[in-house]
């Protein structure tokens, strides 16, 4: 047994050392969230309003289009409202100077299964909110490494590697300001075939449908949950749900949808701080503002951040005449 | 727990040193400790589970007690059926429940009478179509007087749980496995080696195999009608290997984890894409499966029936249809059962007289002939998965329309691109080595003893790093939902 041991180990010794060095080497790359939480670190108490949520808000909503307040682009792509909420737990003290919360919401979300439930392809990120935003999630041990979560997809990690240390190609999109910048409407996907890929993928994150009311009663507590911190700190939060295209939109079930809407315009009538507002067949945005059914590009991004700008000025006003 | 997660990774070794180091002077506590460390091993997907297999361990344990004291053949006949109603009760409950009621509803509907039913909503608890196998294979061979039956316990609630192979198989016989729990062990260095080496073959299938081969394969039966012929039957053809790297994987690994403990598992597949025929397909298809319904439905079908070419094919529907549904609630496994069956029949009443030498006999490389018969036995098996892996009939005839369309000549290179080269090279190699040790236990068993240690080592180090660095984005194992 002596033999077999030593044996073994010295078998897999050189590859604990390949992987622990590919480990700190990969976890010394800038990355976006690295680069967010080490924003959020730094510049909370600038911050007025929020940008949370996952790529719509991401690829969505560019702060340099918000005139009136200090803006930052907190979103990520597949960034579930659990890690909003985690998020802002952490910095709710250090947000001094917050006003406003802005996060979208298209309203299959309202049916996704819960985040440690979800399917790898909707998750595979979630311990990166552990490493760099030393957030705490109470999910498997694995996730505090980057190794992990990338095992068996090594080859992913080795040309990170490889790009960043040997052709120097940063590993980072987002604006300085944290908006994405690289859904350019030229590289559009098509949207025909995308909106068939993200119909199928929403599908298989939501619960099933004799468990749909245990998805909305979890997705409903954590934006719940959200507004409530922004009542404590007399922040206003305002929901929308984005605009998609018509290819997406289609395939999805009508009923669930006006559920869905349902749901948010009651949180909107029950919370005195939460605004919620629906884009989601908004037919002001055409083909060119869209970098797949499901995603706004750059141009679509600049409208909606325009729109949404001008909206927050006006509600926030109204907002601050109810308070005082 | 899954096989290939970091968490099993820390499990496995714990279990080994604490086994090995610290109980390796009492086989009891070391069956208490593989109690324990398979019911955790459960108990990782859902702790509620663990009711189910301590309830079925323990019908069958007690039924096994009472059958040793009974001579009466009508109480030993209740208390076999006792074993069978409480093992397919459960078995019927948990995975056949809703099917049942939704097509009791829908023929009622068909019928013009609107009736509804509650579904319950009932989750198919992982595995328990392998083990409660397991466990009336042992109530039924006690009865049948094949073995004793144990008074142990602890071990034969080890024996049903034994987590290498409790959640997808091998299904193992208690005339093979429970007197292991009995005897003392001892590391057998040798045996370990072999385990491990079995197990990083097993992951290469899983990980680098079949799970590249799944990006292409969901894309392909997701849409069928985007694809031309040759890609749809190419599309079948990837699922089968999918399938096989999958499952034969997650045998290896299963019988490399109990190696390395000291056990010896059955070997589950015998290379079975090398058959030339259904009849040796089958043999070495799913052996665990296909020898429980031989010896526990076909046989005492047979024996029940007259010898004639009609009851024969009889029997044979039925085997096939039952192990078909055995997959899963669903008309498309029920019809693969039947397709199967049908492309097995023709070969009771046509069998070829000639003599073949066996697949273990076989040189370098297979005759023009052989290869020819593989590749038939080979593609027909991968059309007839077509309706294994559809969602519903309707969705395996869309597949099969799309192949007969007037696209049957176009093959979609763009969807393979450049990864497709290299699975390609994957698939290419992997094949070589099945090939090539295909008279072991498993690929890797007698391959490697012909080569120098530089060798060997280096080829260690290549499936690793293929292992790391090229697997497939991560997919549940296929017959965990069987």
């Amino acid at each position: 047994m002596k033999k077999f041991n030593i044996k073994f180990l010295l078998c897999v010794l050189p590859l604990l050392v390949l992987l622990s060095l590919m480990e700190v080497l990969y976890r010394r790359i800038p990355n976006d969230y690295s680069f967010k939480a080490q924003y959020l670190n730094e510049h909370a108490g600038e911050i007025e309003t929020l940008l949370l949520g996952n790529s719509h808000n991401y690829y969505g909503l560019d702060p340099n289009y918000f005139h009136d307040y200090n803006t930052f682009n907190a979103a990520y792509i597949v960034q579930r409202t659990y890690m909003d909420l985690e998020i802002l737990k952490k910095y709710k003290n250090e947000l001094t100077n917050l006003k406003t919360i802005v996060i979208p919401i298209i309203p299959m979300e309202l049916y996704f299964q819960k985040i440690e439930d979800a399917p790898f392809f909707y998750n595979p990120s979630i311990h990166k909110y552990r490493i760099y935003y030393d957030l705490d999630i109470p999910w498997t041990y694995g996730d505090y490494f980057e190794i992990n979560s990338k095992m068996f997809l090594l080859r992913n990690m080795a040309n990170t590697l490889t790009n960043y240390y040997l052709r120097h190609i940063p590993q980072t999109s987002s604006s300085e300001l944290g908006w994405g910048t690289n859904f350019r409407w030229e590289d559009a996907r098509d949207l025909a075939l995308t909106g068939r890929e993200t119909a199928r993928q929403h599908e298989q994150i939501s619960f099933p449908e004799y468990e749909l009311e245990k998805g909305i009663a979890y997705n409903k507590q954590i934006l719940e949950s959200i507004i409530k911190i922004g009542q404590e700190k007399g922040v206003m939060v305002y929901l929308y749900s984005p605009p998609i295209y018509k290819s997406y939109r289609e395939l999805i079930d009508d009923e669930r949808v006006n559920r869905a809407i349902g749901v948010f315009q009651e949180l909107d009538s029950t919370y005195a701080n939460c605004v919620y507002e629906n884009y989601y067949d908004d037919e002001s945005f055409v083909s060119k503002d869209f970098y797949d059914a499901d995603h706004l590009s750059d141009l679509g991004a600049q409208k909606l951040s325009k729109i949404i700008d001008l909206r927050l000025r006006g509600r926030r006003k109204n907002f601050e005449e109810q308070v005082n | 727990m899954l096989f290939n997660s970091i968490d099993f990774a820390i499990f496995f070794p714990l279990v080994y040193l604490i086994y090995w180091y610290l109980l390796k002077k009492s086989v009891k506590r070391q069956n208490i400790l593989i109690l324990v460390s398979s019911y955790i091993f459960y108990g990782w997907w859902d702790w509620r589970f663990l009711i189910l297999i301590a309830f079925s361990t323990l019908v069958d344990f007690i039924v096994g007690i009472y059958l040793g004291r009974f001579q009466n053949l009508a109480k030993r006949k209740v208390l076999l059926y006792v074993s069978i109603l409480v093992n397919l009760g459960l078995l019927f409950y948990f995975k056949y429940y809703g099917f049942f009621v939704e097509n009791f509803v829908e023929a009622f509907s068909f019928l013009g009478k609107n009736i509804s039913f509650d579904t319950l909503n009932i989750i198919l608890p992982v595995g328990i179509s392998f083990y409660t196998f397991q466990t009336l294979s042992y109530s039924i061979d006690v009865y049948k007087g094949k073995i004793q039956p144990t008074k142990d316990l602890v071990a034969f609630a080890a024996f049903v749980s034994f987590f290498p192979q409790l959640v997808a198989g091998p299904i193992e016989r208690a005339s093979n496995l429970l007197p292991q729990f009995s005897k003392k062990r001892s590391f057998d260095y040798h045996l370990a080696v072999d385990g491990v080496r079995q197990i990083f073959w097993g992951l290469f299938k899983k990980v680098v195999i079949a799970d590249n081969c799944a990006r292409y394969v969901n894309l392909i039966f997701d849409q069928p009608e985007n694809y031309g012929g040759i890609t749809l039957i190419v599309g079948s053809m990837l699922f089968a290997i999918q399938i096989y790297g999958d499952f034969s994987g997650y045998s290896d690994i299963a019988i490399g984890a109990a190696r390395i403990l000291g056990f010896n598992l059955k070997q589950n597949f015998a290379f079975p894409f090398f058959s030339k025929d259904f009849g040796e397909f089958w043999r070495r298809w799913h052996i665990s499966l296909t020898t429980w319904f031989r010896d526990y439905v076909y046989i005492p079908m047979m024996v029940a029936s007259k010898m004639n070419l009609r009851s024969i094919v009889f029997n044979v529907l039925v085997l096939f249809l039952v192990s078909g549904f055995w997959h899963g609630a669903n008309w498309t496994f029920i019809v693969w059962g039947l397709v199967s069956a049908l492309l097995y029949l023709p070969e009771v009443f046509l069998k070829d007289k000639r003599r073949s030498r066996s697949l273990e006999d076989g040189g370098l490389h297979p005759r023009i002939r052989e290869f020819l018969l593989i590749f038939r036995t080979f593609s027909l098996f991968s059309l007839s998965l077509v309706v294994f892996r559809a969602q519903s009939i309707n969705h395996a005839f869309q597949y099969f329309s799309a192949i007969l369309s007037d696209s049957f000549l176009r093959f979609d290179l763009g969807i393979f691109g450049r990864n497709g080269v290299i699975l390609a090279a994957f698939l290419l190699l992997f094949f070589t080595v099945e090939w090539s040790g295909r008279n072991g236990q498993h690929a890797l068993e007698k391959l490697l003893l012909k080569w120098g240690i530089f060798k060997r080592y280096s080829f260690y180090y290549f499936i690793i790093f293929l292992i790391l660095f090229y697997g497939g984005i991560p997919q549940d194992f296929i017959y965990f939902q069987f």
